[in-house]
C-alpha cells in the first residue's frame, strides 16, 4: 500500500487518527512482550542445552512439516472449491454455498475429538463392522501416524480460510477477462492456470498463511495426538520442566519463524499485484457442468462437507444421545452466556482497531509504517500459553497502579474481570480482522480514494463516504471469522477466565481432558451450533447486499 | 443492516456488562484447581449448604495454575491449591506459593505418609497406575513388574500413550528413585522396543486398543477402569470387560501410586475458610463420595472404599516418597527423549 501513499496525503503530515488507532494496537501487542523480554537475556538453564542439541531438530521439523503440509493441502482443497463455485452451475450449488463454509465452526480440537469417537474402537464405524460382521478394523487404522491425522483434522476444519478469500477475490472478476481467455484457446485447465490462478494467488496464499498460523499456535490438536510442535514444546519447558527461559527462547523461534513467513507472503503479495477493475455489469456467467464434471465437481464439494462439518456434528449428536440425561445444566448456561457476549466484545474491538491500522498504511509510507502494521499482525503468533503469561503479568501491575490512582474501583479491576480475557482475545485475534480488512482493500484498489481526495474530500471523510461502503463485505467476513475464533479459542479461555466462569472452549476441553468423550457433545455442539448461526446469518445478509447492489 | 448489527454486538456488550458483575457471597473460599471432577463439584455445593461458604473454582493444568499463583504473588484470589501429581505437589511447595495446614483434625483424617513431610499439601485421594492385559491373550501368571514390560518376550505386544503424560513421568520418576538411572533407562529402551505402536492415545485409549487386538498389555490409571465398566457408551463397558487389572511389583518394590493432594496458599486472604474446607474434603463422608463417584482410593482409612475398588482387594503401594516423583521429572523426560518414547 505504501507505494500510493504520498498520493493520499499531504507530504508534511506525519501522524493522525488513523495512525493513533495503529500505533495504540502495535502497543496492545507489544506489552506482552515487553513483560516477558527479560527472559530473553537470563542465561539458560541446564534443559536448553538438552533440548538444542537433541530436540530442537525434531521441533523444528514436526513444527514446520504440519504447517506447511496443511497449508498446501488447504491450499489445493480451498482453491479447488473456490474455483467450481465460481465458474460452474450443477446440481445442489446453492447447499454447497453454504455449507463449504460451515466447516468454519468446528474447531479442530472437537474434529479431533469427534474423529476419534468415529473411528475410534468403541465408534460407530469399528463397532458396526465388529458386531455385524466380527471384523476387527482397529488394525487398519493403528498404522497411519499421528501426524497424518492431525494434518487431516487441520485441513477439513480450515480448508474454509482459503475458500472464504478467493471466492471473494474471484467474484470481484470481470467476466470477460475469462471468456477472452477461452477464445484464445486452451481449454478450461490452461484458463485455470494461466489466468485463474495467477490471479487468484495471492487470496489464496494469504488464506493459507492464515491456515499456517492457525496451525503454529494449536495446543489442543497436537497436544491430544502427542505432537512435538514447539507449541507443545513450549508448555513442556515451561509447564513441565518450569523452566521459562527455555520456553522463552523457543517461543521466539516460533516467532522468528511466522515472521519470515508473514515477510514472505507481503513480498509474494507485493511482487505480483493484479489489480483489475471489474465494473459490476459484468459479473461471470457460470457454465453448466454435466454428466462426469458435475459428478466430479458434486463428490468434490460433498467430500468437504462432509469431512469438515457432518461427521463431527453427527458424531457429536450421537454422543449427545448417549450423554443426554444430565447434559443440560445452569452451568452450562452460564458458559454459553458467557462466552457469546465475552465473543462479541472482543470482535467489536478487533475490528475497529484492524481497520484503522489497515487504513493507516494505507496513508503512510516508509519503514516505520511497514514495521508497525507488521507488528501489530504479530499476536496472532505468539503461543496463547506465553501470552497469556505475559498479560497476566501486565495486568497485575496495571491493577497496582491502578488501585492507587483510583481507589474506588474494585480491587483487581482488570485481573479478575473479562478484560483481561477479551484483551488477549483481541490480540490474538487481531491479525484474522487485519488480513480481511487488507484483502478489502486490496480488491478495491486506490483509484476511488485518489478522486475522492482530488476532489477535496478530508481522508477521514473518505473513508466513511467512500473506502467503507466499498469494504464492507471484508468487515463482514472478517468480523464473522473473528467471533468464530473466538468462540472456538481454547488456551487462552483455559489461562485467563475470570473466577467461577467456564467458556465453552474449556467445558469441552475439562470433559475431555477426564477422557469422557460423550459428554463433550452438549458444550461442543452449543459452539457449533452458535458458530453455524452466525455463518448463515452473515451469508444472508452479503446475498441481500448483494441482490441489491446488482438489482441496482 | 448496519445499525441492527452494531444494536447486536452492543446488546452483546450489555449483556456481558451485566453478567460480569458476579453475585460474591459473604464467606468465600477460591480454589485453583486442576482436578476437573464432576464428584468434586458436587462436594463444594454441599460444602455450600453445610457452612455457607461460597467456593469459587478456577480449573486449569497445574503447572499454569503454580505459574500464574507465583506471578500472582501476594495479589492471588488464590486460597487453595488442588492437583492431582505428587511431583507437582511438590513443585508447589518448592516454588514457595503453599504454607504449611496445621489443623489437627485434618492431620488425623489424612495418614503422615499421604501428606508433604512439612504439611505443605495433604492427600485428598490416591490412585494406582496397573497393568491392564487382554483376558483373552494373557494370564495374570505371566505378569509380574513393571521392569518385566521390558523384557523381549512383550515384543509387538505393549500398548502405550505418548511420554508427555505426566502419570508416565511420574511412574518413570519413582522406578528411577528405586532402580536407578541406568536401569531406568535401559526399562524405556526396553519397553519402547515392545511398542505394537507408535504412543498415542489416553489411558481410555489403550484400553481399547487392547480390546481391539493391536497390543495385550498396557499401563493404566485405575479409576479410568471404574470410569470405563460405568461408561455410557456401552461399547467402552464391553471393552473394559475383556481386560484384566493387575497390581504389579507385589512381591518387589510395591506398585506405583499417585496422589491427589489439596494444599493452602502462601497469601491465602481466606485462611479459616479454606481450612474448612480441607477438614471437610479429607472428613469421612466426602472421602467416601471422593471414592463411591470417581473411583479413587481414599486417604481416610475410615473412609469406605468404593465396592469396585474393594473388590480389587488390598496390594502393597510403592513406598516413593512423592517428592522424589517432583525432582525426578526432568530426568524422567530427558530419559523418555533419550530412550525414544515420543
Amino acid at each position: 500500500m505504501g507505494r500510493f501513499a504520498a498520493r493520499l496525503l499531504p507530504c508534511r503530515l506525519l501522524w493522525n487518527g488513523w495512525q493513533t488507532i495503529r500505533a495504540f494496537s502495535f502497543l496492545c501487542v507489544l506489552l506482552p512482550f515487553l513483560s516477558l523480554a527479560g527472559g530473553i537475556f537470563s542465561p539458560s538453564g541446564e534443559y536448553w542445552g538438552y533440548v538444542r542439541d537433541h530436540l530442537l531438530r525434531d521441533y523444528f521439523a514436526e513444527t514446520i512439516l504440519l504447517a506447511a503440509s496443511t497449508g498446501i493441502s488447504t491450499f489445493c482443497l480451498g482453491v479447488a472449491l473456490a474455483w467450481v463455485m465460481s465458474l460452474y452451475d450443477f446440481r445442489g450449488r446453492k447447499f454447497f454455498e453454504v455449507f463449504l463454509l460451515l466447516p468454519l465452526a468446528i474447531p479442530p480440537y472437537i474434529a479431533a475429538y469427534a474423529y476419534e469417537g468415529l473411528l475410534g474402537y468403541t465408534g460407530m464405524v469399528q463397532s458396526f463392522f465388529r458386531n455385524a460382521f466380527d471384523l476387527q478394523l482397529g488394525s487398519l487404522t493403528m498404522n497411519i501416524p499421528a501426524q497424518a491425522w492431525a494434518i487431516w483434522i487441520f485441513t477439513v476444519t480450515l480448508f474454509p480460510y482459503v475458500y472464504l478469500l478467493t471466492r471473494a477475490m474471484l467474484r470481484k472478476q470481470s467476466a470477460a477477462l475469462f471468456e477472452n481467455a477461452l477464445l484464445l484457446g486452451g481449454g478450461r485447465i490452461r484458463m485455470f492456470l494461466r489466468v485463474g490462478l495467477p490471479l487468484l494467488w495471492p487470496a489464496a496464499a494469504a488464506g493459507a498463511i492464515l491456515v499456517c498460523l492457525e496451525v503454529l499456535n494449536d495446543f489442543g490438536v497436537s497436544s491430544y495426538y502427542g505432537l512435538n510442535t514447539f507449541t507443545t514444546a513450549i508448555f513442556a519447558a515451561w509447564f513441565g520442566m518450569g523452566d521459562v527461559d527455555t520456553a522463552v527462547k523457543l517461543a521466539l523461534l516460533l516467532l522468528a519463524l511466522v515472521f519470515f513467513v508473514l515477510l514472505a507472503r507481503k513480498a509474494v503479495h507485493n511482487a505480483r499485484r493484479y489489480q483489475i477493475v471489474s465494473s459490476r455489469e459484468n459479473p461471470i456467467v457460470l457454465r453448466r457442468a454435466r454428466g462426469m464434471p458435475q459428478a466430479g465437481i458434486v463428490l468434490l464439494c460433498a467430500f468437504a462437507c462432509l469431512a469438515g462439518f457432518a461427521a463431527p456434528l453427527l458424531q457429536m449428536l450421537y454422543w449427545l444421545r448417549l450423554s443426554w440425561d444430565g447434559a443440560f445444566t445452569a452451568e452450562l448456561g452460564r458458559a454459553l452466556v458467557y462466552t457469546l457476549s465475552v465473543s462479541a466484545a472482543a470482535t467489536l474491538a478487533v475490528m475497529i482497531a484492524a481497520t484503522g491500522t489497515v487504513n493507516a498504511g494505507r496513508l503512510f509510507s516508509g519503514k516505520f509504517s511497514v514495521l508497525l502494521s507488521q507488528g501489530a499482525t504479530l499476536g496472532y503468533a505468539i503461543p496463547s500459553a506465553v501470552l497469556a503469561i505475559g498479560i497476566i503479568s501486565f495486568f497485575i501491575e496495571a491493577d497496582a497502579v491502578l488501585s492507587v490512582f483510583f481507589p474506588l474501583l474494585p480491587v483487581k479491576f482488570f485481573s479478575m474481570g473479562g478484560i483481561m480475557l477479551i484483551f488477549a482475545y483481541c490480540i490474538r485475534f487481531f491479525t484474522v480482522g487485519y488480513q480481511m480488512v487488507e484483502a478489502g482493500f486490496a480488491k478495491i484498489g486506490v483509484i476511488y480514494t485518489e478522486v475522492s481526495r482530488t476532489l477535496g474530500r478530508s481522508v477521514t471523510g473518505t473513508f466513511f463516504l467512500v473506502d467503507l461502503p466499498m469494504i464492507r463485505h471484508a468487515l463482514i467476513s472478517g468480523s464473522a471469522l473473528v467471533f468464530i475464533d473466538i468462540l472456538k479459542e481454547l488456551p487462552l479461555s483455559l489461562l485467563l477466565r475470570p473466577f467461577n466462569t467456564e467458556t465453552l472452549g474449556t467445558t469441552v476441553y475439562n470433559f475431555a481432558k477426564n477422557e469422557v468423550l460423550e459428554e463433550t457433545a452438549l458444550p461442543s455442539l452449543c459452539i457449533i451450533l452458535s458458530g453455524t448461526a452466525f455463518i448463515l446469518l452473515m451469508q444472508s445478509w452479503e446475498r441481500k447486499k448483494a441482490g441489491h447492489v446488482s438489482g441496482n | 443492516m448496519t445499525k441492527k448489527f452494531s444494536l447486536l454486538f452492543f446488546a452483546f456488550l450489555f449483556i456481558f456488562g451485566v453478567a460480569s458483575v458476579a453475585l460474591s457471597a459473604e464467606q468465600v473460599v477460591n480454589v485453583y484447581s486442576a482436578r476437573h471432577y464432576e464428584s468434586d463439584k458436587e462436594l463444594y455445593a454441599l460444602f455450600q449448604q453445610q457452612t455457607g461458604i461460597g467456593v469459587n473454582v478456577v480449573s486449569a493444568n497445574a503447572p499454569e495454575l503454580i505459574e500464574r499463583i507465583k506471578r500472582e504473588s501476594s495479589a492471588t484470589e488464590a486460597d487453595i491449591f488442588i492437583t492431582v501429581d505428587g511431583g507437582v505437589l511438590y513443585s508447589a511447595k518448592a516454588a514457595g506459593i503453599l504454607q504449611p495446614v496445621t489443623s489437627p483434625l485434618v492431620l488425623k483424617n489424612v495418614p503422615a505418609s499421604l501428606r508433604d513431610k512439612d504439611n505443605a499439601w495433604v492427600g485428598l485421594t490416591t490412585r494406582a497406575r496397573v497393568i491392564v492385559y487382554a483376558k483373552d491373550r494373557v494370564t495374570p501368571k505371566e505378569l509380574s513388574t513393571y521392569e518385566d514390560l521390558a523384557d523381549s518376550r512383550w515384543k509387538g505386544r505393549v500398548v502405550a500413550r505418548p511420554s508427555s503424560s505426566l502419570y508416565d513421568q511420574s511412574l518413570l520418576a519413582s522406578l528411577i528413585t528405586l532402580d536407578g538411572e541406568a536401569k531406568a533407562l535401559a526399562w524405556v529402551k526396553g519397553i519402547t522396543a515392545n511398542f505394537a505402536r507408535p504412543p498415542k492415545g489416553n489411558d481410555r485409549g489403550q484400553a481399547m486398543d487392547i480390546a481391539a487386538g493391536i497390543g495385550d498389555v498396557a499401563l493404566m490409571n485405575t479409576y479410568y477402569i471404574g470410569q470405563m465398566l460405568n461408561s455410557k457408551n456401552p461399547e467402552e463397558v464391553k471393552a473394559a470387560q475383556n481386560i484384566g487389572i493387575f497390581f504389579p511389583n507385589q512381591q518387589s518394590t510395591g506398585t506405583h501410586i499417585n496422589v491427589s493432594g489439596i494444599a493452602l496458599t502462601k497469601y491465602a486472604k481466606h485462611v479459616d475458610n479454606a481450612i474448612k474446607l480441607i477438614e471437610f474434603l479429607t472428613d469421612v463422608p466426602a472421602q467416601e463420595r471422593l471414592s463411591a463417584g470417581n473411583y479413587e482410593f481414599p486417604v481416610n482409612v475410615a473412609a469406605q472404599k468404593n465396592p469396585l475398588l474393594a473388590s480389587w482387594g488390598a496390594f502393597k503401594p510403592q513406598s516413593v516418597d512423592f517428592s522424589a516423583l517432583g525432582l525426578n521429572n526432568a530426568r524422567a523426560i530427558q530419559f523418555f527423549a533419550e530412550g525414544g518414547w515420543k
